[in-house]
This record gives C-alpha cells, structure tokens and sequence, in this order.
C-alpha cells in the first residue's frame, strides 16, 4: 500500500476531449436520466452524474454540470408548473436561507478537495455520499414496498414530535398549516442544499424530509420544493461556474437526451401504477449505488492506498458502468412495458361512438 | 345592427370531421368576442360530396349554442362559382380555412377575410421555428467551442453569464422544440 501524496494547490479541471461517442453517451445519459426524472419527479441526478463519472468525467465536473442542467430546466418548467401556486413563500423565503448556506458549504467542501487532494480524491468523496444517500434511500422504499398497503394511512409521528419541540422562535406557516421552531426548516434546508451542492440530488431529499419531518402536506412540499429548486440549481450553477466547473457541451448534451426524456417518463406516470414506479426507482438506485461501491477501490488505488492488477482498475470501470446502464435500462423497460400492455388493454375496449 | 358573416367550409380541408368542428370553435369564439354580445347571422358555405348536408348540421350547433343564428347554404358546381355567391350574401366578415381553396378565392372576396389555420399544422410551424434557433445554438456551442473555452474559464461573472445565458436559451429553445412537437402529436406535454 503506497502512502497519498496530493497534488500542489489551486488545480484547476481540464475539459475532456469529446469524442462524438462520448457526446452520444451523455445526451443517452440525459434521456435515461430524464425518463426516470419524468415519471420519478425527480431522481435524475442518480444516473446522470455517475454516468458522466464513469465516461471519465471528473466527478466535480460532472456535478457542476448537472446542477447546471438542472438550474436551466428548473426555471423553463417554472413558467408552466401549476404545483408553483402551492408554495408557503414564508416557509420558502425561511428556507432558501439554510438551502443556500448548504449549497455554498457543499461546493466549498467539494472544491476544496479537488484543489487540495486531486481529481481521485474528489471522486472518492462524492461517490461515498452518493453511496451513503442512495443506500439510504434504498432501505427507505424497500421497506415502504414491504409495508405496502399496511401503513398508508400512518400519520407522521416523527413530525410530531418535532412541532411539539419549542425552541424559539417559533413560528407558524399558513399554507403548510404548521407552527414549529424555525431551526428544523432552516436544518432540512441546510441538508437539502448540501447534498444538491454535493451530488446534484436535493428535491429527492427534500420533499420527503418536509413531509416526514416538518408535517407539511405532499402538494405544498413538492410546490415549496420546485421554488427552492430554482435557488439551488442557480446558486450551485453559478458558485461552480465561478470556480471553472460547468463544461457548457455537457450541459447542453445532457438537454438533448432529458428533454425528450422528461416528457415521455411524465405521459408513463399516468399509465403505470405506484407500485410499479417503486420497484423501478429502487432497481435504478441500489444500481446506482453498485456502481459506485465498484469504483471505490480504483480511486484508492489512483490515490496510491491500494495496489491493483492491471485491467482491474478498467474492469472496475466497466462493471459500475454496467451496473448503472444496466438497472437503469431494465426500470425503463419495466415502465413501457406497463405503458404497452395498458395500451393493448385500451385498444381491446370498444371505442366511444360519435353521435 | 346585426353583423354578417359567412363561413366556408371546405371539404378539402385535412383533419376530418374535429378539424371541421375545431375551425367552426373558432369562427364562433372570434365572432363572439369581437361582436361584444351583438347579434350576427352566419351562413356557412358547402359543397358537400355525401349530398345530405349532415356535416353542415353538426356544424350549425357550434354557432346555435352560442347564440348565433347560422343557416346553411349549399353550392353546387364549379369552385370558381364560389366567390360570386359568397360575395351575394354581402357578408362583414369571411372565415376560410388555410387551404388551396381558401388560396384561390381570397382575392375575390369582399369583406374582412379571417383565415383559420389547423392548431396542429400551427405546433409544427413553432416546434420548426424553436427547433432551428436551438440546432443553431447546438451549431455555435459545438463548433466554436475551443473559442469560448478561454471565456468559460476565466472564473469571473463574465464566464458565469455566457453559461447561464446559454443554457437558458438552449433549454428554453429545445424545450419549447419538444413541448411542441409533443402538442403536434396530439400529447399534452407534462412539467417538470
């Protein structure tokens, strides 16, 4: 095992050349991303940012892009998402507070590591929170299949017990219909943005940390969530930008794939059952997640802490890149095909009669 | 004082019978919101090929459940016969659809012409025009991208601005390319 030497200070990121496989990978990335996006609400950024890791992006990079991508297509769905009509602008105004502060401390945290520790080291590092959120996550919806149908109607305890914690000021929100100290929105904020900052995942976090934790109801925490997106994907895009860290050919490519994307995983949300979405979330996730537990030994290795034979390190490479296409891909072909077998169902009915 | 108006309603017309209603949805929203409650009198213009006008009654209902009194009128012959008769009925206003049809008679015609154009055919003209300006956007990113690498990595606002504004105007031109190319296919595009 080989002791870590980091690189002098102030690296900067070389943009990779892009050849037009690699450009075809990425708006590939982007649609894949954008269908589960689509029909998930969210959850892109699982697939998106690991994908352009594991193509040889600089994870840093990579999550500068997609926070990106995410600030643009944040603000043009915006303009025409009824769901902005059910925002608490007080809880909203109160949040963005913490959400920008986390996202200001994870893009700090991140840079820093690149510039002080090297390329691997940065990888190494988003791709353990990555491993830590998405097994999180993971344990989350596999115990929810479990319980399916048995705690539905299971009120949120824990948020409870959070509005009864008294430490002032305490504050009540109208359209959420909540009175609670101000420090527990301001913390679920604060996480939001770090991990937005960190992985490019918030609302995923977000939303059901607002149900969950602070009692608000789904309507208002997706509505509070869309409008606090739009900070965090603007100030993430703009403290990365700063910093030499959104390639804009990335960017757009990853739009040419989600674009599409979204819009197809959104017709397939009113065709496929919820169960059915759980089941293809949580087969993209532990992929996901997979994917990046395979990559750890080649960054310790890039990183001089273990020794590896050679061809490991590109076998690694490519089993986590197998992983991550290959549940992304099996989720999507559970979708459509729920979407064509209620389309054959559909097409056995008798059509309605002009009269 | 009552207002006249006629509506040609042309068989060429692609889309079917919906197009039909859809054109007719039109004439009677345009005539409504621009008499201001007034009373106005429609003919609706035919040549029809079945011979028993029953397209002309469902059509009729469009105007009758607003409250515009529509009659129908229906010609036989030659198209070139039909600027003759509708001038005859001395109409304010002609409502044609956006055909070859309505391409020939137009200039013969007295009166304001309102020309209706298919909504689907409409999406497809906007989803062309937003798909050109962001393919030409795509063009300037990718060619000239070893020219605007040196602005990218100034790290100051200047390169923050060229990556935000681009990225806006691609998602907003792209976006707009997909949306409505989604709405030419008859597909309410979802938000997210």
């Amino acid at each position: 095992m080989g002791g870590f030497v980091p690189p002098p200070g102030g690296m900067s990121v070389e943009f990779m050349d892009l050849t037009l496989e690699t450009a075809l990978a990425v708006a590939l990335l982007g649609f894949i991303g954008g269908i589960l996006s689509g029909f998930l609400g969210s959850g892109g950024a699982f697939i998106m940012t690991p994908g352009m890791m594991n193509l040889g992006v600089p994870g840093i990079l990579a999550v500068g892009s997609n926070i990106t991508h995410k600030f643009g297509k944040a603000i043009v769905g915006s303009r025409s998402h009824g769901e902005l009509g059910h925002v608490d602008k007080k809880l909203a105004i109160m949040m963005v507070v913490g959400l920008l502060t986390g996202v200001q401390v994870a893009v700090k945290v991140n840079s820093q590591i690149f510039e002080s520790m090297g390329r691997a080291a940065s990888n190494l590092y988003i791709s353990l929170i990555f491993i830590i959120v998405l097994t999180a996550i993971t344990a989350v919806i596999l115990r929810d299949l479990r319980r399916a149908g048995r705690d539905e109607e299971r009120s949120p305890e824990l948020a409870a017990k959070i509005h009864r914690v008294r430490i002032p000021p305490v504050v009540h929100f109208d359209v959420a219909g909540i009175t609670v100290s101000v420090w527990f929105p301001l913390a679920v904020a604060f996480a939001t943005g770090y991990l937005a900052g960190t992985i490019g995942v918030g609302g995923f976090i977000g939303v059901p940390a607002m149900i969950y934790l602070l009692g608000i109801s789904t309507r208002v925490a997706a509505g509070t969530e869309l409008f606090l997106a739009i900070f965090s994907g603007a100030w993430g895009a703009i403290n990365y930008a700063l910093r030499g860290y959104v390639d804009l050919r990335l960017v757009v490519l990853l739009y040419l794939g989600s674009l599409v994307g979204v819009q197809l995983g959104a017709i397939a949300t009113e065709i496929v059952e919820q169960r059915v979405a759980k089941v293809a979330l949580v087969t993209v996730i532990a992929t996901s997640d997979l994917g990046r537990i395979v990559m750890i030994p080649e960054y310790l290795r890039e990183m001089g802490y273990i020794q590896l034979e050679e061809g490991v390190g590109h076998l690694l490479s490519m089993t986590s890149t197998a992983l991550l296409f290959g549940g992304a891909l099996m989720a999507i072909g559970v979708i459509f095909k729920k979407v064509r077998e209620a389309a054959a169902v559909e097409k056995e009915s008798p059509a309605p009669s002009y009269r | 004082m009552e207002r006249k108006a006629v509506v040609v309603v042309n068989t060429a017309m692609e889309g079917g019978m919906q197009h039909l209603l859809d054109f007719t949805e039109f004439c009677a929203e345009w005539l409504r919101t621009h008499t201001r409650g007034g009373r106005c009198s429609v003919a609706l213009i035919y040549a029809p090929e079945d011979g028993n006008g029953e397209v002309l009654n469902r059509l009729m209902q469009v105007f009758e459940r607003r409250g515009i009194e529509a009659k129908p009128v229906l010609v036989s012959g030659p198209a070139s016969a039909l600027p003759e008769k509708i001038n005859s009925l001395q109409p304010e206003v002609v409502f044609m659809a956006e055909s070859k049809l309505g391409r020939r008679i137009k200039k013969e015609l007295l009166g304001l012409q309102v020309e209706f154009t298919d909504p689907r055919r409409r999406e497809l003209k906007i989803s062309a025009a937003y798909g050109m300006g962001a393919l030409i956007l795509y063009a300037v990113i990718f060619i000239s991208f070893s020219s605007i690498k040196g602005i990218l990595i100034q790290k100051n606002l200047i390169s923050v601005g060229v990556i935000l504004g681009t990225v806006l105007a691609v998602a907003y031109l792209y976006g707009g390319t997909v949306a409505h190319a989604l709405r030419y296919l008859g597909i309410k595009p979802g938000a997210h």
